[in-house]
């Protein structure tokens, strides 16, 4: 099977955008990018069941934000300078308005708030939420800034009708120690 | 049935507008989901919001919905907020905030002013350092406590000597920087009082133990709220050095002009004044009387027959007789009298405040001291002594041909006598 990968993610998929829609250009509506993720989300839920559904999207996104990593920001070290990248860089894509609540790095602790998250807001009230795929995307991007592992879980969302998702990163090695002393 | 409703709408209402409201929901809506949802989210609006108009963003909001929702974001905003307060107080003023209104421009305008005025501290402290830095006169900032370094230019180091790893966390004590305690003390009693201090010389001792002098223009000031003092010390040890051996010449140039002028006026043989001295005191005097009537006289004294003693013992034995002579006349006058050499073997005084009887007195004393003196290889000589008074303004010439004139019949009369010739 794995031999025989057709479609193994890289940049180049995204393809030559100027060169194939001339006309049209690099804008489509929001419409039609949640057309695809919630159509790919049924489909795969009623082949895989719920969980893993939740799984392949958190992966889906960890894999675009590495690459969104890799070829959206410029290289830093410095938390706040990532942040202001990251803020702009989303902001400037349509992907949704970032916010810092609060950052300790020491701690290894992160909590973001995306609004008008390009995922889920303005979706109907349910019991979950609903952004694994934005979860997925956030962990690999502190991951690739901070080269540690970390786990990022979506508190609140717009789909719990909480009208901003609210995510909270928190240092996997942190949490160990932290563990180990206890 | 009825009754249940009103009462359902009756506890909506107190939860909603009540200050203080029951722990639980009544046991008659316990079996009711919707009544069970209305009471946690009204709870829980209540308790956030508290939490919230108290600042406390910390609190977990419960529940969801729409009204939570709003509650919830306006959390995040405030958060966000602090997060970004946060950032500007360390100094990151790419802070910007949106979709926030009139909020939004507010705190946006605030953080480019603050980096603008924070940018204009920053320009102010680099010109300061600059000038500090580059200042070609050695400058230095100390403690005012304990007189500690805490900063100093080039010119600073060039001056005492030291290197700069010499003097890093040194006290002015540890360096021996000031050469005496007074000058010192006299410097900081200033300095604490007017703050400030121009010019102030100071002696300072340099690492090889040289003596500098230095003119110390000093300022107390304020960094983080503790007092220091800022010091432009100027070099002026060469100056002081040129000055001293000025002094010095201008203080030997008085005396080589003071002895000249003594020289002058003395007569090199008998070391009393000489005529030059004696018409110059004689026409002030003579002018003094123009501004009182107070007498003067003039008495011209010569030796008798002085001729003879040059023939008979030689020129030089006739000189130690005009200085024995001269002697004579200067031990027996008084303190505010003025004698003098007229000339050859004729002498003269002049007698201030003395009237022509006064003078009189004088003159027969001087001619007995004379008649009883033995003179050195000579024996007894006599002198002839002529006067003239005033009590109005005349001229040197008038009073002097008067007292000659009474001179000239003390000779004719025989000598060895006092003739006397009043002008009034
Ligand atoms: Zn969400």
């Amino acid at each position: 099977m794995e031999d025989k990968r057709k479609y193994k993610f890289s940049w180049d998929l995204i393809g030559d955008i100027q060169l194939g829609r001339p006309n049209l250009g690099n804008t489509t509506r929001v419409e039609v990018y949640r057309l695809l993720q919630f159509t790919f989300r049924d489909i795969i839920e009623l082949n895989v069941g719920k969980e893993q559904t939740d799984r392949i999207f958190y992966d889906a996104g960890k894999l675009a934000g590495q690459e969104f990593y890799k070829h959206m920001l410029k290289p830093t070290s410095d938390i706040n300078e990532f942040i202001s990248q990251l803020q702009a860089a989303l902001r400037e894509l349509g992907i949704g308005i970032l916010r810092v609540e609060q950052v300790d790095m020491d701690l290894g602790e992160l909590t973001l708030t995306v609004a008008e998250d390009l995922d889920c807001s303005g979706l109907p009230e349910g019991e979950e939420e609903i952004c694994t795929y934005d979860e997925g995307f956030i962990c690999a991007l502190i991951e690739s800034f901070t080269g540690i592992p970390f786990t990022v879980k979506e508190v609140d969302c717009w789909c719990t009708g909480d009208r901003t998702c609210r995510f909270e990163a928190h240092s996997v090695s942190y949490n160990a120690t932290e563990n180990e002393e206890q | 049935m009825i009754d249940y409703e009103k009462n359902g709408i009756s506890y909506i209402k107190k939860v909603l507008l009540g200050t203080a409201i029951p722990d639980a929901i009544p046991e008659e809506f316990l079996d009711s989901k919707e009544m069970k949802d209305i009471d946690e989210t009204i709870r829980s609006i209540r308790t956030s919001m508290h939490a919230i108009g108290n600042g406390d963003l910390s609190t977990k909001i419960q529940g969801s919905g729409h009204t939570i929702g709003v509650i919830k974001n306006l959390q995040a905003t405030l958060k966000t907020l602090t997060w970004q307060t946060k950032r500007i107080a360390e100094g990151d003023f790419s802070q910007r905030t949106d979709f926030l209104g009139e909020f939004s421009k507010a705190f946006n305008t605030m953080t480019i002013k603050l980096e603008k005025s924070i940018q204009e501290v920053k320009d102010t402290k680099e010109l300061f350092e600059m000038v500090f830095t580059t200042i070609p006169d050695a400058t230095m900032i100390i403690s005012l406590e304990q007189g500690k370094l805490f900063d100093f230019n080039k010119a600073f180091c060039q001056l005492v000597k030291y290197s700069k790893t010499d003097l890093l966390n040194k006290t002015m004590v540890d360096i021996g920087f000031f050469k005496e305690t007074l000058q010192e003390n006299a410097w900081y009693q200033e300095l604490r009082k007017n703050n400030q201090c121009y010019n102030t010389k100071i002696n300072i001792v340099s690492k090889e133990n040289n003596l500098i002098i230095g003119l110390f223009s000093s300022k107390i000031i304020y960094i983080d709220d503790v007092a220091y003092i800022i010091s432009v010390i100027k070099d002026i040890t060469e100056l002081h050095k040129i000055e001293e051996k000025l002094i010095l010449s201008e203080i030997k140039y008085r005396l080589l002009a003071k002895e000249m002028k003594a020289l002058s006026e003395t007569d090199k043989l008998t070391q009393i004044y000489n005529r030059v001295k004696l018409d110059e005191v004689l026409y002030n005097e003579l002018e003094r009387i123009g501004l009182s009537t107070n007498p003067i006289a003039l008495m011209i004294i010569d030796i008798d027959d002085f001729k003879k003693v040059n023939d008979q013992f030689g020129h030089q034995v006739g000189d130690s007789v005009l200085i024995e002579f001269a002697n004579i006349l200067s031990q027996n006058i008084r303190e505010l009298d003025i004698l003098g050499r007229w000339g050859g073997e004729e002498f003269m005084i002049i007698l201030p405040f003395t009237d022509l009887d006064g003078s009189s007195i004088i003159a027969e004393k001087l001619r007995k001291s004379i008649a009883n003196n033995d003179f050195v290889g000579v024996g007894h000589l006599t002198a002839s002594f002529g006067i003239a008074a005033t009590k109005e303004r005349t001229t040197p010439d008038q009073l002097a041909s008067k007292a000659d004139k009474a001179l000239y019949e003390a000779k004719h009369l025989g000598k060895n006598r006092v003739c006397s010739y009043s002008l009034y």
